[in-house]
């Protein structure tokens, strides 16, 4: 097996065996473990989803500033503009959350599928476009316990719960990045964000009278985002080699109006059924408005160090969904995050160690919820590995990040997160001109 | 495999050992399940006013008990019922035994059921059995039925004290009327026998204040030879009863449910209102409550009198075929048993009744409640209808989850 074959043959078994676990756990029960995640994605539509690639996530930053022509990012309009390359890029994310409060524990784990995305470069390192299909906010929610209620008879009934939570918001953006010159890009892209949202319970009771009861929720709706960005890119700050380039976006506040169906299941005419208790009900979500900025110093080809941070304004955002509680509150997000990258396969080394492109950072994140005493914030550590084509610029990045989120103080929910992430970024594959004898 | 290649195999399989890692452990649990609203049960209680006392004639052949006696219910009336039976035609005689031509006697063995009786238990009741004169099937009497016999000429007498079994002489003559069909080898010879041989009526006697019931598959015909040394037992062909009632207290605030169908309670449920206010409820259940007028059932029985007791009532759905038949011989689409605690009231949880008025496009509002009877027996109680002072007044109450 020559060098080729066997780094496309054991790359595509992993991936493969990746995507078949994540489609394994997918295809089970909504209520399965595999669909679970954090108890804080239980409120309003979900918590926000860091969507991005691995080799962003490893460096705690949402890659706003990462200016590279060879690959793409979601997030930065203006970068699309930059692109060399065709590019097709997926990601997927497996993670633990460990959760604590101050009487009991619990174990769940979240899979999922994270973004697609591809890019054109209609005017090579001129003008580029994207479409992607990628989460905004994720509910992957689940709880179990038992607990006694009383009957009108003020008879104790002992039940069992089970309630857990699904989808989010999700975004269907196509954009388009604009390099005006060789320091300067702009892009722009509108996109759809469409909610669907499902929350279940089903309750078990030890009573013949009482059948078990089941109730779905279902939250749709839709509407158009709008997302600017700016990419400026600045050669020899310091030396005659490096560079620095700084992003930004912003994304403009939405608000989807909404319409909620409560479907209940009930034998009817011998056959248990989905039935239709209520639907149609109106409502409404906001996203708010989303602000990034940050830079990225390249003080060689070798390495560079990004700085990144991001704003939303939650605290102006309405919801009136039935997953409201009063222990949360909505509260601005503020997140920091550092970052650094070496890559070692562009030092021409024989080693094996020097086939890869290495990644860490740090993030904090002052989160989205707030209780009267605490925000739930989350700090991350994070580091990845980049494997690079030696044939082409394709990349398969892992990422590997722990998290604490959250305090059990006030008897509150403390989340310790082990994420790791696959991100498949594959360039100018299908443009590929064959060669002629 | 070049140290390149062992390299990336490497890498691989730790990610992979990760991967498996992952997801084999897992224990999904409460953490968190305090900042859930706890499921909160609400019950509303509906008074069902809209009732209906309806009549109708149920049917009272060939069950496996039939009611002969009369009793003088200071609630329900004076009821006397007349039972009716008539002896199987074929019976082989072996050849063994000394019974040639009708150089034999018959008897007929009665034996009551142990556990109902209704009237006064301690009493005497006097009986005579009389020769039917007129054609009848035990499928189609009912309990208004008039089948004629013929009383001037006795076929025999009994009494019923505390014991269960009973064997009377039945007369010669009536012997021997039966005789010919008994032994005959004609082509019709069961044809005959059931347009012209009418079988026996066991009448009460005026001064009897107790319903007995007779089984129907242990009571039986008896040949015997003359010296009584040999016996054939001669099942029974058709059986039945008919009965009167007069004098029963009519409340309107009350409905008397008998397993005759002489009474039943029609509730119409207030279907318009409940699809729009429940439709939409995440109801967990709904019962309908019916309270029994057990003042009143308690202070009439006498000491030792009783009434054959009832624990549950049928609940039919309202139908357009032969509403006796449906309601009294059918499987109910619900029961409503007594309730162990307040054992006054009768609980019928009718939910899926609910779930099919809202869901499912059943149109059918109307309940009749009653008391069904596959046994014969003659059972008998009063409830509250929608005319009575709220309290007592059927109920719907539906309990859901907010």
């Amino acid at each position: 097996m020559n060098k080729l074959n066997s780094y496309t043959f054991f790359t595509a078994v992993f991936a493969l065996l990746f995507i078949f676990s994540s489609n394994a756990l997918a295809q089970s029960d909504e209520s399965s473990i595999g669909k679970s995640g954090s108890f804080y994605s239980l409120f309003g539509m979900g918590f926000p989803v860091e969507t991005n690639t691995s080799r962003e996530l490893s460096m705690g930053i949402s890659g706003i500033s990462l200016d590279n022509a060879q690959s793409n990012g979601l997030h930065n309009p203006a970068l699309w503009g930059t692109n060399t390359f065709s590019t097709a890029s997926t990601g997927f994310s497996l993670s633990k959350f460990l959760s604590e409060d101050n009487t009991t524990e619990s174990k769940n784990t979240a899979l999922q599928a994270g973004y697609l995305q591809l890019t054109f470069p209609v005017y090579r390192e001129k003008l580029g476009i994207s479409a992607s299909l990628h989460p905004v906010t994720r509910s992957n929610y689940r709880f179990f316990n038992t607990s006694s209620i009383l009957n009108e008879q003020n008879q104790t009934i002992d039940y069992a719960s089970d309630a857990y939570g699904t989808g989010g918001i999700s975004k269907f953006e196509i954009g388009f990045g604009w390099s005006i010159n060789k320091n300067i890009s702009v892009g722009y892209a509108p996109s759809l964000v469409f909610l669907s949202q499902n929350n279940s319970r089903e309750l078990f009771f030890d009573d013949g009278s009482f059948t078990t009861n089941v109730i779905d929720s279902k939250i749709t709706g839709s509407d158009f985002s709008h997302k600017f960005g700016l990419l400026a890119s600045f050669p020899t700050i310091f030396s005659d080699r490096d560079r620095v380039s700084f992003g930004a976006t912003a994304i403009l506040p939405v608000e989807i109006n909404t319409k909620e169906s409560i479907l209940g299941s009930r034998q009817v005419n011998n056959q248990v059924q989905e039935v239709t208790l209520d639907e149609n009900v109106g409502g409404k979500a906001e996203l708010p408005l989303e602000l990034n900025s940050g830079f990225t110093y390249y003080p060689s080809t070798l390495f560079n160090v990004s700085l990144e941070g991001k704003f939303q304004q939650w605290s102006e955002t309405n919801f009136n969904l039935n997953t409201t509680n009063d222990t949360f509150e909505l509260s601005d997000r503020y997140k920091l995050g550092l970052g650094a990258e070496y890559h070692a396969y562009r030092t021409n080394s024989n080693s094996f160690f020097s086939n890869f492109r290495y990644n860490a950072g740090m993030a904090y994140d002052s989160g989205h919820l707030k209780t009267a005493q605490e925000n739930i914030n989350t700090l991350w550590f994070s580091a990845g590995l980049g494997i690079i084509s030696p044939f082409s610029f394709s990349t398969i990045d892992l990422s590997a990040r722990y998290g604490l989120r959250g305090t059990t103080a006030n008897d509150l929910i403390q989340e310790r997160i082990w994420s790791f992430n696959i991100s498949v970024n594959l360039t100018e594959f299908m443009f590929r001109r064959p060669k002629l004898n | 495999m070049t140290t390149h290649n062992k390299g990336f195999v490497s890498l691989y399989i730790t990610l992979l050992a990760l991967i498996i890692f992952l997801n084999g452990c897992e224990d999904p649990g409460s953490v968190g399940s305090g900042f859930i609203d706890e499921p909160s049960i609400v019950t509303d209680t509906l008074t069902l006013d809209n009732t209906t006392t309806e009549n109708f004639v149920g049917y009272t052949g060939n069950f496996g008990l039939f009611s002969i006696g009369k009793y003088s219910d200071q609630l329900f009336g004076e009821v006397s019922t007349v039972g009716l039976l008539k002896p199987i035609r074929s019976v082989q005689v072996p050849d063994s035994l000394d019974i040639v031509g009708d150089n034999f006697s018959m008897k007929l063995q009665i034996q009551l059921d142990s556990l109902n009786t209704y009237g006064d238990t301690l009493s005497t009741s006097e009986f005579s059995i009389y020769e039917v004169t007129e054609t009848w099937r035990g499928n189609e009497i009912k309990s208004n039925s008039e089948v004629a016999y013929n009383s001037a000429n006795p076929v025999g007498s009994f009494t019923i004290g505390q014991e269960k079994n009973i064997t009377v002489d039945l007369s010669e003559s009536w012997k021997d009327q039966y005789y010919p069909y008994f032994s005959s080898t004609e082509d019709d010879a069961d044809s005959t026998y059931r347009y012209e041989f009418h079988g026996l009526a066991i009448v009460p006697e005026s001064n009897t204040n107790k319903i007995s019931f007779m089984s129907s598959s242990a009571s039986q015909f008896l040949i015997l030879s003359p010296d009584e040394s040999d016996t054939v037992r001669v099942g029974l062909n058709n059986w039945a009863y008919f009965m009167d009632r007069t004098g029963a207290v009519q409340n309107p605030e009350t409905t008397s449910l008998f397993t005759t169908l002489e009474e039943v309670m029609r509730i119409d449920l207030p279907l318009e209102m409940l699809r729009e206010e429940y439709r939409s409820k995440n109801i967990l259940n709904a019962r309908l409550v019916i309270q029994e007028n057990s003042e009143d059932l308690n202070s009439t029985l006498a000491a030792d009198h009783s009434r054959p007791n009832l624990n549950l009532l049928n609940l039919h759905l309202g139908t357009d075929y032969d509403e006796a038949f449906e309601y009294q011989l059918t499987q109910p689409e619900f029961t409503a048993s007594r309730d162990s605690l307040s054992t006054e009231t009768y609980n019928s949880n009718i939910t899926l009744l609910l779930n099919n008025l809202f869901y499912g496009g059943a149109e059918t509002d109307e309940i009749y409640v009653g008391i069904g009877s596959l046994s014969g027996v003659l059972r008998s109680t009063q409830i509250y209808n929608g005319n009575a002072q709220a309290d007592r007044r059927p109920k719907l109450i539906i309990s859901y989850i907010e």
